[in-house]
């Protein structure tokens, strides 16, 4: 059944819902941040997020965060997502690994990076084993760093990156890695030649998902700082809780919005990433 | 061969580096120590019962759930009528309107949050449970939407349309054959909903207050200060309860991630 | 003249940019076996759909027992479905299925269940009326679907390629069934179908369809006998064409390759004629002189298909195929061979070609 007409009855609801505390909030967002004190039609909000040296660094390094957690993720979901799908025989064992894999995701964040707090403190067990086995002389301090964050952020994104790119693993055709080793290749050029290169736009989808997300992300990064590292997203989160300053708040949103809106646009065009 | 066994190594160690924390919450929260220790000294229950005897732990425990209940219902009632909209029907700007509803999916919670605080702020829309309702519904509903539209598939519409040509009125259509048909995908879209609203924080923390709370913002606001065995205790019921809805989610309607194609 | 069950009168729809349906006009009397026959994209399925009422013709009339249908939905019309993929509710039971209809039309529960098993009972599948679609046969969720479908007891019975999805043996059963199901219950059918054979085989008459328009309309045997036009020739049978020009009270076929003489009345001067090629027989040495006309040929290929043998040859440049009863040629043929055949039997179509 398809009409020409716009189905209004079925969509009013969730159109209107979506308007009101959806739209019209982040309009209010985006006009707040083209205000300057005076209150007049500017971007000096904007000037201020980029032209300052500090609020820059803190771009950058959310930026420096986000890259080498989408590196690491992707890094460590391949083998795990192949060693999942292509050497796993026992249907209950994948399971069970996939069931590990997704409790991490229904827990919360705040949940997942305590435990990176007892982990990572100085009495927690990587300094211990660290002491042990003579890597160190005595406990480091590694919470606050963003060596923390980045081991909580990557922990966080893993399971979504071993998903997207299983998902990307299932999807090859294995007959043509056949007719690769019928054709005389060793399993090597077999997977750098055919079978990596078709797994790619799931690869970079799931990895622009991990940088979307990382960029994003708050809980880990708040709870892992130890106040001493400051992302995007924490600097928003002052602006609306500590300095009340809506206007600096709303261009600091707007640019990590806009960023957001450019990673999914990119992410689009190879494919979704169905987790 | 080598190489079979490097990769599983790294698997296995990365499998490892995944549970290790969820096993150290667990591990410390049955310590009988009053400060938070890994490996635990002893075993004991006692922080269970504390969090279970304390009235903010409870009432947040009751505030959550309310909120992702209530949250999951709503983002139910709109998403599943969008989705029939989106499914069945053809008009200008339908990528658009598919782009909306799926929007809160991708874009940042924080900035979402704050955006809803700045506007429910000015007419009294702020610390009180509809407003951490609406923020809930909003990040949920494209979830529902997500599950439920695949289900919307060319030997559904032949469904419909027998169901039509035998006399059935459109709404006799979607109670009885279109509603039995999706609702795998609704109980999906249901328990993934549930959950993400439970464990979120960045679209409560700017709503809650005192009496108001929900326990990923109270964990949030403790664990910056302190950590104890108690905290301990609250996040380990969470994974306990995590790992309980999947394994029930797995067991009934199968995750279907990572199965070999057949 | 009776009314018509069906009339469609200048249906027209089109996809985007793209036709579906130039001008339909059909007229389908009451008790009637139709076929809507054509290849895939000529539209037949879409003319059907819009006869159910899924699809909204961008103009023309459809009328059932001279009631218009324009604007009432498919709920509302007098007629029912049998689709392609039988879309059996999978959630419920046969008898479920089959009282859906009756229940909707606001029978009571018990009323409803009588009709249904009455219904299944028709095709043979009372006895499976607890069982769920997914734990029957194609075969046997092909009937539930025409039980459901008839239990209405509609005006009109539209079938989307039923039998389409059934292998061989079971089809040809099947389309003996449907035909004494017909009859018995006195509903008019009207059946899409890609399957020439089929569509012989069932069909009162059959309606051709090319790129959204009614190419010809007949029983089978006129559309055998006198297709109107090349792709009607092509679609059903086989068929051997010749060019063939008029020369003084005869045709001239390919060229020169055989005379024809005629006595009809208005020939074109130009056009095609159309041979079967059961009516092409090879010549014997001893028949000299012949009431038909003859050609040489040089042989192609032969298969052998037990009850009947097909041998290809060429003549001028043309290949045609000649149809021979089974077992009636050697083993090894001559370079040339000579043809007959009975002029009576030369087609000339009405299009140009």
């Amino acid at each position: 059944m398809s009409a020409q007409k716009f189905p209004a009855l079925l969509l009013g609801a969730a159109l209107a819902f979506l308007t009101a505390f959806f739209l019209i909030p982040m309009t209010v967002v985006l006009v707040a941040s083209l205000q300057d004190k005076a209150g007049g039609l500017s971007i000096a909000q904007y000037a201020r997020v980029l032209a300052d040296s500090y609020h820059l660094a803190v771009v950058l390094t959310t930026f420096r965060i986000s890259i080498f957690t989408t590196l690491l993720c992707v890094a460590l979901a391949y083998p795990l997502a192949w060693y999942l799908v292509r050497i796993v025989r026992w249907r209950w064992w994948r399971r069970a690994c996939v069931i590990l894999l997704v409790i991490p995701l229904f827990t919360s964040n705040i949940v997942r990076s305590f435990g990176w707090i007892v982990l990572l403190g100085r009495n927690g067990l990587v300094n211990d084993a660290a002491v042990a086995l003579g890597l160190a002389d005595r406990p480091m301090r590694i919470l606050g760093t963003e060596t923390a964050i980045l081991v909580g952020m990557v922990y966080v994104l893993l399971p979504l990156a071993v998903l997207g790119i299983g998902n990307a693993l299932l999807k090859v055709d294995r007959a043509l890695e056949s007719a690769s080793d019928d054709l005389g290749a060793t399993p090597l050029r077999t997977f750098l030649h055919i079978t990596f290169p078709l797994t790619l736009p799931g690869v970079v989808a799931s990895a622009v998902m991990v940088f979307t997300l990382a960029t994003s992300a708050y809980v880990t990064p708040a709870l892992l700082s130890g106040g001493r590292v400051t992302v995007l997203s924490m600097l928003i989160f002052q602006q609306y809780s500590a300095t009340f300053d809506f206007s600096f708040g709303g261009a600091l949103s707007i640019v990590l919005l806009a960023l957001t809106l450019i990673l999914v646009g990119v992410a689009s065009r190879f494919g979704k990433v169905r987790t | 061969m080598i190489r079979r066994f490097f990769v599983t190594l790294i698997a296995l160690l990365t499998l490892a580096y995944l549970v290790l924390p969820l096993v150290v919450i667990l591990g410390s929260s049955v310590t009988t120590t009053p400060f938070l220790s890994f490996p635990p000294q002893g075993a004991s229950l006692k922080w269970y019962a504390t969090m279970l005897h304390e009235p903010g732990y409870v009432s947040a425990y009751a505030t959550s759930t309310m909120l992702a209940t209530s949250a999951t219902a709503l983002a139910m009632l709109l998403a599943v009528p969008a989705a029939i909209a989106l499914a069945r029907y053809e008009y200008a700007g339908k990528r658009s309107v598919h782009a909306l509803l799926s929007a809160p999916m991708v874009l940042p919670h924080i900035v979402l949050a704050a955006a809803l605080l700045q506007f429910g702020g000015s007419f009294g829309l702020v610390r009180n449970f509809p407003s951490l309702l609406v923020g809930h519904v909003v990040i949920v509903m494209p979830f529902i939407l997500q599950s439920v539209m695949p289900l919307f598939t060319s030997g559904q519409l032949a469904l419909e349309e027998a169901s039509a040509d035998l006399g059935a009125t459109r709404l006799e259509t979607f109670f009885l054959v279109t509603l039995p048909q999706i609702r795998p995908g609704l109980v999906a879209g249901a328990v993934i909903a549930f959950i993400t609203s439970w464990i979120n924080v960045e679209m409560s923390i700017f709503n809650t207050t005192a009496e108001l709370n929900t326990i990923p913002v109270k964990l949030f606001n403790y664990v910056q200060y302190t950590i104890d065995p108690t905290i301990a205790a609250v996040s380990g019921a969470t994974i306990v309860a995590a790992a309980i809805a999947i394994l029930v989610l797995d067991l009934s309607i199968g995750l279907g991630m990572l199965d070999e194609t057949p | 003249m009776p009314q018509p069950l069906l009339s469609l009168q200048g249906i027209t729809k089109s996809f985007g940019s793209a036709p579906a349906l130039r001008e339909i006009n059909l007229e389908i009397a009451h008790g009637e076996f139709v076929a809507l026959l054509g290849p895939s994209g000529c539209g037949k399925t879409t003319l059907l759909r819009s006869i159910a009422g899924f699809v909204t013709p961008d103009s023309g009339r459809i009328q059932i027992d001279g009631v218009d249908m324009v604007g009432s939905p498919p709920h509302l019309r007098p007629l029912n479905t049998v689709f392609q993929h039988y879309a059996l509710f999978p959630h419920m039971t046969v008898a479920q299925n089959a009282a859906y209809g009756p229940l909707r039309a606001g029978l009571s529960k018990r009323e409803a269940e009588t009709k249904a098993i009455e219904a299944l009972a028709m095709v043979d599948m009372a006895r499976f009326s607890e069982r769920y679609p997914r734990e029957l046969s194609g075969g046997q969720q092909q009937r539930v679907a025409l039980a459901r479908a008839v239990v209405n007891r509609p005006k009109l019975l539209l079938l989307d390629e039923p039998l389409s999805a059934l292998d061989m043996k079971l089809r040809k059963r099947m389309q003996l069934e449907l035909k004494q199901l017909q009859s018995s219950l006195g509903i008019t059918f009207l059946f899409v179908t890609h399957d020439q054979e089929e569509a012989m085989a069932m069909a009162d008459r059959i309606v051709l369809m090319n790129e959204g328009r009614i190419e010809q309309v007949g029983t089978g045997p006129q559309l055998y006998m006198q297709p109107r036009t090349r792709f009607a020739a092509e679609f059903i049978g086989e068929a051997n064409f010749f060019d063939f020009r008029r020369s003084g009270g005869a045709i001239e076929l390919n060229g020169g390759l055989a005379t024809v003489a005629t006595h009809a009345p208005d020939l074109p001067d130009r056009g095609l004629a159309v041979l079967r090629p059961e009516f092409l027989r090879l010549a014997d040495a001893s028949e000299l002189s012949l009431e038909g006309c003859r050609f040489s040929a040089t042989p192609l290929e032969t298969l052998r298909l037990g009850s009947h043998d097909i041998l290809y040859v060429q003549a001028q440049g043309h290949t045609m195929s000649v149809r021979l009863p089974g077992n009636r040629l050697p083993a090894h043929l001559p370079d040339q061979v000579e043809l007959v055949f009975d002029p009576a039997n030369l087609h000339l179509l009405c299009q140009e070609p």
